[in-house]
């Protein structure tokens, strides 16, 4: 059974797990904005205050091997880019700083928030809006997400069943990505109708108002002192 | 009393050509514990999906606490509990306890009886440790487990479950029979489809054994033991007229 992670999402009790997803979506908004051409005091600032932050949760950063790989060769394309175009090295520092500031944020956020948790977030704030049916377009976010590992399971399946028949790549590529593709196609089909008449026997319903994370004092707190951080740092830097 | 669930002559087919299910009659009063058994391809599982409400039925009744609800497939989907054969395909939550919680939320239950209604499954079908892991991580026995206490949450009159044994190992199989012992003993009403015979007719109360889309014979499980080979499934090897069935238990 292939076990895919979605988003890399940890489950953990830290003040970040407890956080509504609205509310670390915002966060991480106004610090974007803020990043932005920031001077490399700020950046810097930023960034200790989020490393900071990954030390409290425990942020498990060696899991994150591959992803801080690729982030690493993208922060040195940025730079080389900014001093071939004359930048000073601070300008540089300044850029690097806060791409991989960025990068944080977002493994701090995707670390911390069950992708379903978002969904449902997102519903229940669409749902207050007239005319428009936000609870049944988180439920289908939702199951959007819970079928993907469905998807990656019979993939998985049928390449390693391929194999096991000694199968070649290089053996007519073409025919063997049509019957591969008609083969996963074909079990998810299977997988789909089971998925759909144990739905219909859970009586699922879209539209049924599905109990999310509710905003709380943390979520005021953490967000009230971003804003007050991000001004005092802009008044003062 | 009425029986819970009562068929009178059943019968389903796809096409005019080919019946699948013809003339299916069998009753389930409160409390029962019943297997179903049959060999492969016989409608055991065409049969559970017919009388919870996810096929329709071309001819017979369906009665539930008395009452006819053949043409109301709703009401027997609500009243009727399935547990299908592939566990991992039946799971919708990120978590363990979304996933028990989802039947709850399209009903619209809140507060306290939701709250209590979930932690009574939880612990009959002990999923304590495990709330917060993602369905996909669990173990075989875990995960049919987990399904069971999905729809058992919703608190259906009678539990059907679709070859529950299927691709579990032996700790997997004493897990899942042990959960079912607990809710027979709870007075759970529950209708176990399988050709795995030899693992539940201990515990059964009684033996429905289907064969070419008809019920070939019903009744005590002691009895109904006799003629199973002619419909292609094994006697236990151990069994022997003078050993109670009880005794054949696969749980010590």
């Amino acid at each position: 059974m292939v076990e895919v992670r979605l988003f890399h999402y940890h489950e953990g009790n830290t003040f970040l797990h407890r956080m509504h997803p609205l509310s670390k979506i915002m966060i991480l908004l106004v610090l974007s904005f803020f990043l932005t051409g920031s001077s490399l005091v700020r950046t810097v600032v930023v960034a200790v205050v989020l490393s900071g932050v990954a030390c409290t949760i425990r942020l498990p950063i060696t899991g994150y091997g591959r992803e801080l790989r690729f982030f690493f060769v993208m922060a040195m394309i940025i730079g080389s880019a900014r001093a071939m175009g004359g930048a000073s090295l601070v300008d540089v520092l300044e850029a690097v700083l806060g791409f991989a500031t960025i990068v944080v944020m977002g493994i701090l956020f995707a670390d911390s928030t069950a992708p379903d948790d978002v969904a449902r977030a997102v519903g229940a704030l669409l749902s207050h809006i007239p005319k428009v049916p936000g609870y049944r377009i988180g439920a289908t976010i939702e199951l959007t997400l819970a079928t993907i590992p469905l998807l990656f399971d019979a993939a998985w399946q049928i390449s390693i069943a391929r194999k096991a028949r000694g199968e070649s790549v290089w053996h007519h590529p073409m025919r063997r990505i049509v019957a591969y593709t008609s083969t996963v196609f074909a079990l998810l089909l299977e997988r789909a109708e089971i998925l759909e008449a144990a739905l219909q026997s859970r009586l699922y319903d879209p539209d049924a108002k599905r109990a999310g994370k509710r905003l709380g004092m943390i979520d005021m707190l953490s967000v009230g002192s971003t804003i007050v951080g991000v001004l005092t740092l802009g008044l003062f830097t | 009393m009425a029986p819970i669930l009562e068929l009178d002559r059943l019968s389903f087919s796809f096409d005019a050509k080919r019946s699948i299910l013809s003339d299916v009659s069998f009753s389930l009063n409160s409390g029962e514990f019943s297997v179903l058994g049959g060999r492969n391809g016989t409608g055991k599982s065409i049969l559970l999906r017919c009388i919870k409400g996810l096929l329709q039925p071309s001819g017979g009744s369906v009665r539930i606490n008395g009452r006819d609800l053949t043409k109301n497939a709703r009401a027997r989907n609500l009243s009727i509990a399935l547990v299908f054969q592939d566990a991992d395909t039946q799971m919708v939550g990120q978590t363990v306890e979304r996933d028990i919680l989802f039947g709850l939320d399209n009903l619209g239950i809140t507060g306290d009886e939701r709250k209590q209604r979930f932690d009574e499954v939880v612990s009959l079908m002990g999923l304590q440790s495990v709330l917060q892991q993602r369905p996909r991580t669990l173990s075989g026995g875990e995960k049919r487990r987990l399904a069971i206490a999905g729809v058992l949450v919703m608190a259906p009159h009678v539990l059907m479950l679709d070859e529950p044994f299927a691709n579990l190992d032996y700790p997997g199989i004493v897990g899942v029979l042990e959960a079912l012992v607990s809710l027979k003993e709870q007075g759970t009403t529950i209708l176990v489809a399988t050709h795995e015979i030899e693992k539940l007719l201990a515990h059964a109360d009684s033996f429905l054994l289907l064969d070419g889309g008809t019920m070939a014979a019903q009744g005590d499980p002691f009895e109904v033991l006799e003629v199973v080979e002619r419909h292609g499934l094994r006697r236990p090897r151990f069994h022997d007229a003078s050993i109670p069935l009880e005794q054949l238990s696969w749980l010590k």
